[in-house]
């Protein structure tokens, strides 16, 4: 899968946890850090790794998520394009 | 547009208002627009007085989101609303002890079973998180201290005001999250009587030690 093709899903999951979140165009959402930059609450941070999990076929264990900086969004679409299976 | 008044209860020794009661004043304002689907009820931060509801429906329904302490979003009658409960420093003059129909507790990794008899929605209301978080505190071995909150419910098509229920409820756990405050789980319930499909809905509670279980946490309720 193509980084730039996650990073539209990655767009698509954050409207769907949070239909009011303002993100800016795709191109800039890559620099963006979930919590940091986009303020999501942990509430929606929880629903958004479950979504993910889902809809990429791919386990977000807590020990990446930490070690590897996955709640920035580049960092994300890089390891679900290595990992995912949907 | 609705607004209501809140006359919502403290539960047992709580001295903060219960998710579940909030969630109720909800369903109740929704009876009678038809069958009530919950998409999403969302405990920002606790609230320890009462205050109002406010819903509004249709696609541009928007509610001031930062005052809110707990937001809605649902459909009733195929009609979409969103809501918010916010706190206005109104006083609880009322303190409910309740008395929770469970049994036959099995539990495991955040998930489990058990048997629930309810007389009514906000009975099952009731039930749904007080089992959900048994389970949570039969995983963690009844540790002293713990302070189990609700985070938020999702997907759920509530029954009628006055539907009973008696069965099985099974609690899966989806995903189990750790931090340095705790460990948030998001748990898939479902019921249901004989001959009849499974009511399913997802619950997300956010498990942390608190210096006094009475009092609300930082972040949501309860």
């Amino acid at each position: 899968l193509k980084s730039a093709d996650i990073t539209q899903r990655i767009a698509a999951l954050l409207r769907e946890v949070d239909e009011d979140l303002v993100l800016p165009p795709e191109r800039d959402l890559g620099g963006k850090h979930l919590t940091e930059d986009l303020y999501m609450d942990s509430l929606d941070v929880i629903k958004f790794i479950l979504l993910a999990e889902e809809r990429f076929g791919c386990k977000l264990p807590d020990e990446d998520i930490d070690r590897l900086g996955l709640l920035k969004v580049s960092n994300l679409a890089a390891y679900l394009s290595d990992r995912a299976s949907g | 547009m609705i607004r209501a008044e809140t006359d919502f209860p403290y539960i047992g020794a709580r001295d903060y208002l219960h998710g579940t009661s909030i969630l109720s004043g909800f369903l109740n304002l929704l009876d009678g627009e038809g069958a009530i689907q919950v998409k999403r009820i969302k405990f920002q931060r606790p609230a320890t007085s009462n205050g109002e509801i406010v819903m509004e429906s249709g696609s541009a329904a928007d509610l001031a989101r930062t005052e809110s302490n707990v937001s809605f979003l649902g459909t009733a009658g195929g009609k979409r609303w969103r809501g918010a409960f916010i706190e206005r420093q109104r006083p609880v003059s009322r303190r409910l002890t309740l008395d929770y129909r469970i049994s036959a507790l099995k539990a495991a990794n955040f998930g489990g079973s058990c048997h629930i008899v309810t007389q009514g929605r906000e009975d099952l209301v009731r039930a749904l998180i007080e089992a959900n978080k048994r389970i949570h505190e039969a995983t963690l071995g009844n540790e002293p201290g713990l302070m189990v909150r609700f985070g938020y419910l999702e997907d759920w098509a509530a029954p009628g005001p006055e539907d009973r229920f008696e069965g099985e409820l099974v609690a899966k756990n989806r995903l189990t999250r750790e931090s340095a405050e705790g460990v948030m789980t998001v748990n898939q319930l479902s019921y249901g009587g004989t001959g009849k499909p499974p009511v399913t809905l997802m619950l997300c509670f956010n498990v942390t030690h608190a210096t006094n279980p009475n009092q609300p946490h930082q972040g949501s309720a309860p």
